[in-house]
């Protein structure tokens, strides 16, 4: 299953992601001058969250156990078998919200211009993601879930050597709890 | 994905192009892609232009984010900010360039800029680029008021085209098309709007070598000795011909893009300035292409001349291309097909800047043709046509692209002065309807149009609207 992973070091929270996903994935005209003169106004599946200090796009996880597809009370919301994706049937979609409270990442949004829950498919059936191929830092990217492991694999062992090395070979980080 | 034929509509542009992908060369068409897409808050108007360090603050133009800037500057503030900004620049360049900078109009348009100054709070004047400095400073003004100061800036920079570009009188004739650059002697192309030494000390040198070598423009109309240097090709063109290295130096301009002297360094291209210009000892090197790939036409560069050579005719009226190069436009499309669409329909055409270069390399600025396309001059071109022809008999002045925001503000002055205009690549005015909507009530106030598109515009639509007149 592939995935998006947003890096943070990359992410300038320039928006781009949010406009172009609002474009090709919300609006009629597909393209960003002819979108933001449409009623209702497109909304992005995507959202840039974070401050002046850091910025990072967010959206769905596509969970393994997702509690979205538990919560959904009408079956709108499914896993697709092709791509593994979870994703919303518009048409099925009653507009309850139940989904929106249950997701633990907050990343499905409520749309009441359309009646409908606003969540992330990956642009399972396009060649690459909208918020992907605009990036202009390339913070988001698409890599498979396997290499996903590995790369947090890589991570986690970067950030031991370097906590090994902090703590004189020791490891242990020892915590002034008294104050 | 092969996407070559749509990045110009010339068969050899597009054979030139290949050669550069397959030399490994990155010509403006990488660049543009791999810009893309180019900012969304810039490219709606969205992004704020006031001089002010508190931000920068753009607005979501679709309203879930930020709808105001730190200031509390709404989107039509934004969008109306964005426009006299770039008016104010066009304005800027016109006047550095001037030779008198108190605003002039032909005598036949005197009336339509008399009523525009009154329509727009009074005489126009140089002092108004301050006022509008001054309105950009802080956010105070209204959109309205920043409107009128675009238009009254917009009137300034029309009324500043002075002689124009080529500071001719008469009719020049010209030579357009690759093929100018092949010949027996050395060959030095011009670009970046050279000085008139740097032309003379060319022509010394090149006059000099055995056999005798010549200067050719790349993209620009250049009068030297009362004659108007052969043009090998449109500015949107100059890289790929560089590439094709037909030439055997270039002398570049202030004005020349840095993109051109990075590939003539990276392609071993002599580059001259004034210094070694006179210096130069010029040999011939390069194999030009084809010389029969090469057409010719007249520009009527003075508005008597355009009086005499755009008389009616029987013809159903004048219609006027203007404009340059634009890269989300294949090269040539717009000029290529609608010349000759527009002579069916019974117009005469006229056309100026890159749009002229392309129709005379169609041959259809051809004295022998039927009917030639007039070519006019690269700046004021299309106000000696609207003097000559009148408003009522103009039926419209597209620009098949904006390139500097000088003719940004002189395709608006000329809509100021009563005559229908569009411009065929998106502006920076989608972020607000409001400010749309404004805009055109104070131009229809004035008795003119101004049309432009949300997508770069097709040959069919602009067709579209020359018939809506």
């Amino acid at each position: 299953m592939k995935v998006i992973v947003a890096r943070v070091d990359r992410c300038t929270g320039c928006r781009t992601c949010e406009l172009y996903c609002a474009t090709e994935r919300g609006s009629e005209g597909r393209t960003l001058l002819q979108a933001v003169q449409e009623t209702p106004v497109p909304q992005p599946r995507l959202r840039v969250e974070g401050g002046p200090d850091a910025s990072l796009p967010v959206q769905c996880r596509h969970c393994v156990e997702a509690p979205c597809l538990d919560a959904c009370l009408t079956g709108a919301l499914v896993r697709d078998e092709t791509h593994g994706m979870v994703h919303v049937k518009e048409d099925r979609c009653i507009a309850c919200w139940t989904c929106v409270m249950f997701c633990p990442y907050g990343v499905i949004f409520p749309w009441p211009d359309r009646k409908f829950a606003l969540k992330c498919d990956r642009c399972m059936h396009m060649e690459t993601p909208a918020c992907v191929d605009v990036c202009p830092t390339r913070a988001l990217e698409v890599i498979d879930l396997a290499e996903l492991d590995g790369v947090s694999a890589e991570k986690r062992k970067a950030a031991a050597t370097l906590a090994i090395a902090a703590t004189d070979g020791e490891g242990v980080v020892h915590l002034d709890l008294a104050g | 994905m092969e996407s070559i034929h749509v990045k110009t509509v010339d068969p050899i542009g597009q054979d030139l192009l290949r050669g550069a992908a397959a030399k490994g060369l990155d010509l403006g068409w990488e660049r543009y892609e791999r810009l893309q897409p180019q900012d969304g808050f810039l490219r709606t108007g969205l992004s704020c232009a006031y001089g002010c360090l508190q931000g920068p603050c753009r607005i979501d133009p679709f309203g879930r984010g930020a709808t105001q800037g730190i200031c509390g500057l709404d989107r039509d503030g934004m969008v109306a900010a964005s426009l006299l900004r770039l008016c104010l620049h066009g304005a800027l360049e016109g006047l550095t360039e001037a030779n008198n900078q108190e605003p002039a109009w032909p005598a036949e348009l005197g009336p339509a800029a008399k009523k525009a100054e009154k329509v727009l709070g009074g005489d126009v004047s140089a002092a108004d680029t301050f006022a509008a400095a001054k309105q950009l400073s802080r956010p105070g003004a209204s959109p309205d008021d920043l409107l009128r100061q675009a238009l009254r800036l917009s009137l300034l920079t029309v009324g500043l085209t002075g002689e124009g570009a080529l500071r001719a009188a008469g009719r020049l004739s010209c030579r357009v098309g690759y093929g100018v650059v092949s010949g027996a002697g050395p060959v030095i192309g011009l670009c970046g709007r050279p000085t008139s030494d740097l032309v003379a000390a060319l022509r010394d040198s090149t006059g000099a070598s055995e056999p005798q070598g010549q200067i050719v423009a790349l993209g620009e109309w250049i009068v030297a000795d009362g004659e108007l240097l052969p043009i090998a090709c449109t500015s949107g063109e100059v890289e790929a011909v560089l590439s094709a290295g037909w030439l055997d130096a270039v002398a570049l301009g202030p004005d020349a893009d840095p993109a051109i002297a990075r590939l003539c360094r990276s392609i071993g291209l002599p580059v001259f300035g004034e210094a070694e210009a006179a210096a130069a000892r010029m040999t011939k090197s390069a194999n030009g292409p084809n010389a029969s790939q090469c057409a010719e036409g007249q520009v009527l560069c003075s508005a008597e001349e355009a009086r005499a050579g755009l008389a009616s005719n029987g013809s159903a009226g004048l219609a006027i291309l203007a404009g340059s190069d634009a890269p989300q436009i294949s090269l040539g499309w717009l000029p290529t097909e609608l010349a000759p669409a527009l002579r069916a329909k019974g117009l005469s055409v006229a056309a100026c800047g890159d749009a002229a270069l392309w129709v005379a390399k169609a041959g259809l600025a051809s004295l022998d043709s039927d009917r030639p396309v007039s070519l006019l001059d690269p700046l004021r071109g299309p106000l000696d046509a609207l003097a000559a022809a009148g408003p009522e008999r103009v039926k419209g002045i597209c620009f098949t692209g904006v390139k500097t925001s000088r003719d940004l503000a002189f395709a608006l002055g000329l809509a100021v002065l009563g005559a229908r205009v569009s411009v065929a690549t998106p502006l920076p005015l989608w972020g607000s309807a409001g400010v749309r909507d404004l805009l055109n009530e104070k131009i229809a106030a004035l008795g003119g149009a101004f049309a432009h598109w949300d997508h770069p515009a097709s040959p069919d639509e602009v067709l579209a609207w020359f018939g809506e007149s």
